[in-house]
């Protein structure tokens, strides 16, 4: 059983009138990597601030290795943040911005000394003592303001999006750099970000938010294979979903054909449904095959409207007869077809992800 | 291309250069030299080249117009700084449109002449004064306080007439002072006075050091104030500048003393330089 060191319970905040987390119930275990994601506005940073006691809840619990932390004040909590913008003090060189907390706990000298050289160590960032802020890239003083966040020993280190103001190729190196910090330093880290690339390069286990409500938990897998709701399905990977209908149920090969736009038919390994239940399938660009021939089941005809090549895979937008525009990833060694030439596009059976009926109705 | 460019340049800042030149460097040269000369009995200048005005400067009487000067100029400087950052910081955190329209009621003032208002201290300040009779008839006091017609009334007086160029630099830097930067002091472990003391101040330093440069140098210069609210009791250099010229009629002296203080001036100028401040900040290119 893994030690739970953070724990929201029954959290609710709101400004004013405005509702921004109706009711939060969060575990987070010792050592993990959680990633809250979500789109803007959806109350992943004030989750993420009501954790680091920057905001208070308007109501529930929160609790830190066990220990109630509600009323606690920010500046006595066992918790830090790095800053999205790095948030480093511009007039303090590198050694000092990364020893401002010991100091202000009236660490000794020698002690402040040797910890901000082994933090620096850590960032490797050594030599870099005397530097002010501005003197450094950008990734730089992002390793400063995670080794300025580091050197307090926090029990949980909270992360708001410190990754969104690199570039490409810096954020890829810096998203293995913090992976492997965690995993090398056993911190707990809740990771804030929207960037859902980010979210599944690093989590252990990603949280998706929306509207201030978890939509789903889970490992960066099951998010991608099996997302619950179509909003998880959309905001995670690329994502291809069609409306339909069970319309029929067959018993002997324990199977559900599903009717989208009262033409296609497909077929579904049966759960339990019921003719006449509206359901979202789901397919990712990968688990569609473009075809020439009509296959019997699970295969749609489709127009190729544009060809996209990105380095490493082939894209193809297709229009289907109904109109719904289709991504879908070209495997290495498959034909790339001209614009405008009519196929079909086909997929396996248990690949197509079933998403909860509600959702179905909503646009 | 570049030097059409450089000729247009030219042409057009000919109105500024002559503006300059006219009204600024010419009245200047003149008080430079006037400054050498002597006067006689009935306030005539004799152009003798002589350094006696410079040398009767240094004499107790005046070094004490000075050191007073300066003290006042001081504790002004001081009084608005403890005015300002607290105002500043507190309508960072109110919305755009509130700050907008405080800070518009940090301008009004301006819009009335800088004299009338200070007469308008009197009203409130005198011995049977609004705040005086207030005082009284609260009974918190039995005898009218002296609030005017001593250090007192100039300092009140100074620190009115003189805060709006302490709050508009220092809240033009602690606005761009990035709320982040108080969270990640919070979230390290300081309290606000910790906070304020090693993140806010040195922050914004030059917003402070541009608030203070401008405060001090008119404090040191402003004649009215100490005249209408000081009872001209009080001689600071700005009195003691005006006096020469229109009372003792001694021209030479006077200018002596403005020479001294714009030297002055320009060595508060370049401290100011020195620590880092930037002469774009005061409005100006030196």
């Amino acid at each position: 059983m893994k030690k739970v060191i953070v724990k929201l319970d029954d959290v609710k905040k709101s400004y004013g009138d405005k509702v921004i987390i109706p009711k939060l119930d969060l575990d987070v275990y010792e050592g993990e990597f959680l990633t809250l994601l979500g789109p803007s506005g959806c109350g992943k940073t004030t989750t993420l601030r009501m954790i680091s006691g920057m905001e208070n809840v308007s109501s529930g619990h929160i609790y830190l290795d066990g220990e109630d932390v509600t009323n606690v004040d920010a500046t006595k909590r066992e918790v830090n943040t790095v800053f999205q913008n790095y948030a480093l003090f511009s007039h303090m060189t590198i050694e000092k911005n990364i020893s401002y907390g010991l100091k202000i706990k009236k660490v000794p000298n020698d002690i402040i000394t040797k910890k901000v050289k082994e933090m620096l160590e850590l960032v490797q960032l050594q030599g870099y003592e005397k530097r002010k802020p501005s003197q450094l890239s950008g990734g730089e003083q992002q390793r400063v303001a995670i080794a300025r966040a580091l050197i307090n020993e926090p029990k949980v280190l909270l992360l708001d999006e410190p990754l969104s103001a690199l570039d490409f190729k810096l954020k890829k190196q810096m998203q293995i750099e913090l992976k492997q910090l965690q995993k090398k330093l056993g911190i707990t880290f809740i990771y804030v970000t929207h960037n859902q690339e980010e979210a599944l390069t690093m989590s252990d286990r990603i949280l998706v938010f929306r509207g201030g409500v978890i939509e789903q938990v889970g490992t960066p897998k099951e998010l991608y294979l099996h997302p619950k709701t179509r909003f998880v399905a959309d905001f995670i990977g690329d994502s291809n979903i069609f409306d339909g209908i069970i319309t029929k149920i067959s018993a002997s090969s324990n199977t559900a054909e599903v009717t989208i736009n009262d033409t296609v038919k497909a077929i579904l390994p049966n759960k339990n449904y019921q003719e006449g239940l509206k359901i979202s399938l789901m397919l990712r660009p990968e688990n569609l095959k473009l075809v020439e021939k009509e296959t019997s089941k699970n295969c749609i005809p489709v127009k190729i409207k544009e060809n996209i090549y990105d380095g490493a895979t082939s894209k193809v937008i297709a229009i289907t007869n109904f109109g719904k525009e289709l991504n879908i990833t070209l495997d290495r060694d498959d034909k790339i077809y001209p614009v405008r030439s009519t196929l079909f596009v086909k997929w396996k059976m248990e690949d197509a992800v079933v998403l909860k009926g509600k959702e179905a109705n909503e646009e | 291309m570049k030097n059409s460019n450089s000729i247009f340049k030219k042409i057009t800042t000919i109105p500024l250069k002559f503006y300059a030149g006219i009204l600024i460097f010419l009245p200047l040269l003149y008080i430079f030299i006037l400054s050498f000369f002597r006067n006689d009995y009935y306030g005539g200048i004799i152009p003798d080249f002589t350094f006696d005005n410079y040398r009767m400067l240094i004499d107790v009487v005046y070094l004490k117009v000075f050191l007073q000067s300066f003290l006042i100029a001081f504790i002004t400087t001081f009084i608005c700084i403890c005015i300002s950052y607290p105002f500043c910081l507190i309508i960072k955190t109110k919305k755009e449109t509130t700050q907008k329209l405080i800070m518009t009621f940090v301008m009004i003032p301006f819009l009335t002449n800088s004299l009338i208002r200070t007469y308008g201290w009197i009203v409130l300040l005198r011995k049977n004064g609004v705040i005086n009779q207030f005082l009284m008839g609260t009974h918190l006091i039995s005898s009218p306080l002296s609030l005017m017609y001593n250090y007192f009334g100039i300092v009140i007086g100074m620190v009115y007439t003189l805060l709006p160029f302490m709050i508009l630099p220092l809240n033009s830097a602690v606005s761009k002072l990035d709320d982040s930067l108080l969270d990640a002091s919070k979230d390290l472990g300081a309290n606000r006075l910790q906070t304020f003391f090693k993140v806010v101040v040195p922050e914004t330093l030059p917003g402070l050091f541009n608030g203070s440069l401008m405060v001090f140098i008119p404090a040191i210069g402003l004649f009215f104030i100490s005249d209408i609210l000081g009872g001209g009791k009080l001689m600071l250099l700005g009195n003691l500048i005006k006096n020469q010229f229109l009372t003792a009629r001694n021209w030479p002296f006077g200018a002596a003393i403005s020479i001294t203080l714009i030297i002055i001036t320009f060595i508060f100028v370049k401290l100011y330089k020195k620590i880092g401040g930037k002469m774009d900040d005061l409005g100006g290119g030196l």
